[in-house]
């Protein structure tokens, strides 16, 4: 088990003003917990996207062996085509369960 | 009167009025140093021509701070930029890093006189002892692993010196060798430039000969809360009296001097009761030593792949090999654990509970050179990440110095030191150290 979210808000920021916002990276810091970038694709302009996965903290060891199963398919160095823009208001195209985190 | 003897705070105000030179402080600091070293033991570095120099220079420069050319003394485990740092370990002889460790920074950017380096247990853990001595009794330990620090400032050697704790390595020796100490809220002050043993436990601490002494550090780290807090009154002070659950490891002594200081803040106007802590704070000693020893892997794993692995003592290579067999998830109930006491702890004050105090140490500092002593009455508070003070209450009939420590909330140091100095004339009496019957 391990958590697939954002790892950026998308594209790299155009010009060198900015380095991109870390509001999908904060709160993992906060939570001390290991994450993992995996690379998924290129956006039309070339950029790379990419998600994390995250784990429980000290779960390092098997958080990479989840990561290294799922890299095969996200992405790994194959050749791919270009994914289309994401209108974001679709729902995801594949299932999923919505978990709610219990406190 | 020499030089020397002066307070930290009494001789600011003098070389401030420009009637004392940070020479003449730094040539009375360095000569009662050269006489009693070869008996306490407590520096591992003092280069006296380099601090003249410092001095001289200090002389021609307009003071910066309060702190400008009192004398500081620095555990060695603690980086400096124009001396080496030694770590007391056979890895590290000779080695000098590249720049001063960010509290060394900050009070030399104040105007302070850095004076030398002081004896360490190795690496402020475990395998090497400092050699120095209890200046108080020379057959007795003055306590550690900021050995060197806590005997430097008990025998006047030095004004203020930089100490750390991952234990109860800051705490015990300030209460071993009669001074006062002040370990921080974890985090309250960078700990770059220190060597890593556990980096959620790992604090930089300073000693000083009175509270007056610490403030003055204090105000140069400019921490949270400083410009709200004022003088404390004594009078109607709550003060929670904490036996703490290690109690049955304290000795008579130990015992006499915490009920000793709380009936004299009682006659002083203080309204002392006893403090009961909630049942999950029996198990942070355990937790403690689960989050040190599992740090510290990460941290000693870099000497023990090395070259000079073969100098590691014993201590270190069962760090990395983690032969206490702990597991991730030990590791992580003993982070949630502190979270909870944590939490717990802070809840305590209010308007019932303004300042908790309890032991320092278990009593005596030991006979002998072989320990430094139980850290059991420290290791919970610096899991707790809480501000803790020493003040000394008085000695044993062998001379040997016993005293409490304050504690009060996470982030709460400056206003737990302004309450240390309300209570300090009370319980350390016309500043002497009074012998205590057990």
């Amino acid at each position: 088990m391990a958590v697939l979210t954002p790892s950026a808000p998308g594209e790299a920021p155009e010009g060198y003003a900015s380095s991109g916002n870390y509001a999908f990276n904060m709160m993992w810091t906060l939570l001390h917990v290991p994450c993992v970038a995996l690379p998924v694709g290129r956006s039309h302009r070339n950029l790379p996207l990419g998600v994390q996965l995250v784990g429980p903290r000290m779960g390092d060891a098997r958080l990479l062996e989840i990561a290294r199963s799922c890299a095969a398919v996200l992405d790994a160095n194959a050749p791919r085509s270009l994914p289309q823009p994401v209108n974001p208001t679709a729902q995801p195209r594949f299932t999923t369960r919505t978990q709610h985190a219990t406190l | 009167m020499q030089p020397y003897e002066l307070t930290a705070t009494e001789a600011s105000a003098l070389i401030a009025e420009k009637k004392l030179s940070c020479e003449e402080l730094a040539r009375s600091t360095l000569a009662r140093i050269a006489e009693r070293d070869p008996i306490i033991k407590a520096w591992s570095y003092v280069d006296e021509d380099l601090v003249i120099r410092r001095a001289r220079e200090l002389d021609k420069t307009p003071p910066a701070s309060p702190l400008h050319g009192l004398t500081v003394g620095v555990k060695d485990v603690i980086e400096t930029v124009d001396m080496p740092t030694q770590q007391n370990s056979a890895l590290y002889e000779g080695h000098q890093s590249g720049q001063d460790a960010a509290c060394v920074a900050v009070v030399r950017h104040g105007g302070a006189l850095i004076v030398g380096k002081t004896d360490t247990v190795e690496f402020a853990s475990g395998g090497r002892m400092a050699a120095t001595r209890n200046p108080h009794n020379l057959a007795h330990t003055p306590g550690g692993s900021s050995s060197g620090s806590g005997a430097a400032v008990g025998d006047k050697q030095v004004q203020l010196a930089f100490g750390t704790q991952t234990g109860g390595s800051h705490i015990r020796p300030a209460a071993y060798n009669g001074i006062y100490g002040i370990k921080p809220t974890h985090g309250a002050v960078s700990r770059e430039g220190a060597k890593m043993y556990s980096h959620t436990l790992d604090t930089i601490g300073w000693y000083g000969r009175c509270v007056d002494d610490l403030l003055l550090v204090a105000d140069a780290f400019q921490l949270l809360g400083r410009d709200a807090a004022g003088p404390v009154p004594l009078k109607g002070l709550k003060v929670g009296l904490c036996r703490t659950p290690m109690w049955e490891a304290a000795d008579a002594y130990g015992r006499a001097a915490l009920a000793l200081a709380g009936r004299r803040l009682e006659a002083a106007g203080a309204i002392v009761t006893e403090l009961e802590l909630p049942d999950p704070f029996k198990h942070l000693d355990e937790a403690q030593h689960t989050i040190m020893y599992s740090e510290g892997r990460a941290a000693f794993l870099p000497e023990f792949l090395g070259p000079k692995r073969g100098l590691l003592a014993q201590h270190f290579l069962d760090i990395v090999n983690n032969t206490r067999g702990i597991t991730p998830q030990q590791l992580v109930a003993a982070y949630d654990l502190a979270a909870e006491c944590r939490r717990l702890f802070d809840g305590l004050f209010g308007a019932g509970l303004d300042v908790v105090m309890a032991p320092p140490c278990t009593g005596e500092p030991p006979e002998g050179y072989a320990s430094s002593g139980d850290p059991v009455f420290n290791a919970m508070w610096t899991l707790l990440h809480v501000p803790c003070v020493a003040i000394p209450v008085g000695k044993s009939p062998r001379n040997l110095p016993l005293g409490v420590q304050l504690i009060g909330p996470r982030f709460g140091d400056m206003r737990l030191l302004q309450i240390a100095r309300a209570c300090a004339p009370a319980i350390h009496e016309n500043d002497t150290l009074s012998t205590i019957n057990a």
